[in-house]
């Protein structure tokens, strides 16, 4: 009483605490100690310990509405997954990759270096235990656990130590990431319907770098929904410790006697559509049956790649106005291929197919020409000299500021690296499951962000005899799209296009 | 061609802050463009100049903050620079005087306030500790020039260097091995 008036206590009780409630002492002794391994296994700062604790409890109520027993629910969810990552002190940083330290430089408010790997799950994706996968499998990836800070030179990774979140879908894909905050992600983990979806800064890694960190995630993530998971060089057992060479900066171990050159190239047609404020302004995915498409490219004597790169440069011809140039399409060449590496980092360089305007006329003529330029600029001589080329230039700027740096990176980043292309194809090539897991995963999807003027970045990824192409547009022309579509089709390959509305001019 | 939409539609309000900002942008960029022309025609002192800078000074905290490091303490830093700067030029133009008494008082306050916000969640703030460092160096090598050049020390000198000199030595103090870490990473040529 106080007052006169008598107040009354509203307790809420949450979900959780009901279910306690409801539960026989041995289960509750059995959460008891749980959560006293979860106190001494998360020493985060209070909120993101008790957000933390929170998805646990989300977790264990989720597998209890699936009628899993607590002990079984307790031993998917233990809390020993945590390791030590959530209660040591942020200590570790690791210099950028030599080919990640142009991003950061390039970066504008608007235009990030994103890509983004999808996989499609069969069932709905359940947010809680994503978030529990996310939180176990952080760890096993000590470069993705981190945030970007600037030094007085370069920018660097430095540790943070945080609850990394699984966000909803609800925006554009391959959007800039705030990376501005203390302790920011550079990854952003999705989810939407059956779609899980990393997105990532590419400083962090290259497309190899970021499959292994999916794969391993949704080996997590079907973990906790009760499958044995086989673990290989692409899927890693998330309670290994981290091995040096996974975090390594390749191109410092690979020394080519070639002489450096690569980088500077003319700048190359641009598609005609005016640029869109919105970026990407559409994405789009063109999937495709594998053997139908092998098929048919080695009907023209080609390969995937090469067949791709020979559509892409009619639909690109299609979709400019420009009279006369070059039309140039960049090929990422993953340097695993002749350096072997475990890294997870960026190890990857790129090739220009190049072909002038005029002598793009139709696929068979040209798909020779592509072929060669694929097999000649991206054989190991000429990214062994890129290679010298990208060390050169890092070793001759690494004792400039980066206050001097960073402005002139830009303006040379936006006039000339990001013109002297057309367009991008990036092929992931085939993803491999193993078969426990390959039943619960239906598709794949890989998509690039875009650049500053190329109006479509593509790339491609194949999975389960399905091929998916991906195009992320810069322009509301739809020209480019149209004519991809119409050749594929002339060539008996039945395309089912998916993606996004437009989202905006 | 057909297209099965599978992405979400996208959050709006998102597009309405891009837009609004590019808005600004232009408008900025107008001011500082007939700023430098009003000045000329109307002749005196050459006000522009700090009328840019102040321009620069909003357009970089309100609507272009920074994209890498973007914390209490970086940003207390960047405003300090940003008001003594700002300071510094009115009182050249207008040939006043003050400068070098009322700069080091501003500046002593910013550190303190920076300090506060370090020492106050130190696990947290360590990563942070760079953009503080800047400060206590400008503010040694300032004064330092400034004593060599005018040859008269004030009270807040004083109070400002050895105010940098406290913060420094008890930053080393507090992080040990810490401190040598950050300093490692953040002039590293890697």
């Amino acid at each position: 009483m106080e007052g006169g008036h008598m107040k009354k206590k509203h307790i809420v009780v949450s979900p959780f605490q009901q279910y306690r409630q409801s539960l026989s002492s041995e289960s509750n002794e059995l959460l008891t100690d749980f959560f006293a391994s979860f106190d001494e296994h998360v020493l985060l700062p209070e909120k993101g310990k008790s957000e933390m604790r929170s998805d646990f409890e989300k977790a264990i109520l989720y597998f209890d509405s699936l009628g899993v027993r607590l002990d079984k629910s307790l031993e998917r969810l233990d809390t020993k997954n945590l390791g030590g990552f959530y209660s040591r002190p942020a200590i570790r940083w690791f210099p950028l990759d030599t080919a990640a330290k142009i991003y950061p430089l390039s970066m504008r408010r608007n235009q990030m270096a994103v890509f983004r790997l999808s996989a499609y799950m069969k069932e709905t994706v359940n947010p809680e235990i994503l978030q529990i996968a996310l939180s176990f499998t952080i760890k096993r990836f000590p470069c993705f656990s981190t945030t970007i800070k600037k030094g007085f030179f370069w920018h660097y990774l430095d540790t943070t130590k945080r609850r990394f979140v699984v966000e909803k879908e609800y925006d554009i894909p391959c959007r800039p990431l705030d990376v501005s905050l203390s302790g920011s992600q550079t990854f952003r983990l999705l989810y939407h319907e059956n779609r899980i979806s990393v997105e990532i800064f590419h400083i962090l890694a290259d497309g190899y770098g970021g499959m292994v960190f999916l794969k391993t995630l949704v080996a997590e993530y079907l973990r906790l929904q009760g499958i044995d998971i086989t673990y290989d060089k692409t899927i890693l057992p998330i309670n290994e410790t981290p091995v040096d060479g996974e975090m390594s900066d390749a191109f410092f171990f690979v020394e080519p006697k070639n002489k450096a050159s690569g980088f500077l190239n003319r700048p190359s047609v641009q598609l005609s559509g005016s640029l869109s404020r919105t970026k990407p302004c559409r994405v789009l995915h063109f999937i495709m049956d594998t053997d139908k498409l092998k098929a048919v490219a080695k009907s023209k004597n080609s390969t995937i790649t090469s067949y791709l790169v020979a559509n892409m440069m009619l639909a690109g011809k299609s979709a400019t106005d420009e009279p006369s140039g070059s039309m140039s399409i960049q090929v990422p060449v993953d340097m695993r291929k002749y350096y072997p590496s475990g890294t997870l980092r960026n190890f990857s360089l790129y090739c220009g197919i190049k072909l002038p305007l005029t002598k793009i006329t139709d696929c068979e003529s040209i798909l020779p020409e592509i072929s060669r330029q694929l097999v000649e600029k991206g054989a190991l001589g000429p990214m062994n000299e890129m290679m010298n080329a990208a060390k050169g230039l890092v070793r001759s700027l690494r004792f400039v500021p980066l206050f001097i740096k960073n402005p002139v990176a830009r303006i040379i980043y936006g006039f000339l690296g990001d013109q002297a292309f057309s367009n991008t194809l990036s092929n992931l090539g085939i993803v491999n499951l193993p078969e426990e897991m390959a039943s619960h995963v239906v598709g794949f999807d890989f998509l690039l962000g875009t650049s500053i003027t190329n109006r479509v970045s593509c790339s491609v990824v194949s999975y389960n005899n399905k091929t998916t192409f991906s195009i992320a547009k810069l322009t509301l022309d739809p020209s480019y799209e149209e004519t991809m579509y119409k050749l594929l089709k002339s060539d008996g390959i039945d395309v089912i296009v998916e993606g996004s509305g437009i989202y905006g001019s | 061609m057909e297209v099965k939409i599978t992405y979400p539609a996208r959050d709006r309000k998102k597009s309405r802050a891009l837009l609004l900002r590019s808005v600004v942008k232009w408008l900025f960029v107008a001011s500082a463009y007939v700023c430098p022309i009003i000045n000329i025609s109307a002749g005196g002192p050459a006000w522009s100049i700090y009328v840019l800078w102040f321009l620069l000074f909003v357009w970089s905290f309100a609507f272009s903050p920074d994209l890498v490091e973007y914390n209490l303490i970086s940003q207390t830093a960047k405003f300090l620079v940003f008001t003594c700067v700002l300071l510094a030029l009115i009182d050249i133009i207008h040939s006043l005087g003050w400068a070098m008494f009322v700069i080091p008082i501003i500046c002593f306050g910013g550190l303190a306030v920076i300090a506060v916000f370090f020492f106050s969640n130190i696990n947290i703030q360590r990563q942070n500790i760079m953009p503080m460092m800047w400060v206590i160096i400008a503010s040694i090598i300032g004064i330092v020039v400034a004593i060599s050049g005018w040859k008269q020390m004030s009270w807040p000198m004083i109070v400002l260097i050895s105010l940098s000199v406290a913060i420094l030595l008890a930053s080393a103090a507090v992080l040990g091995k810490g401190f040598i870490r950050e300093i490692i990473k953040r002039f590293s040529i890697k």
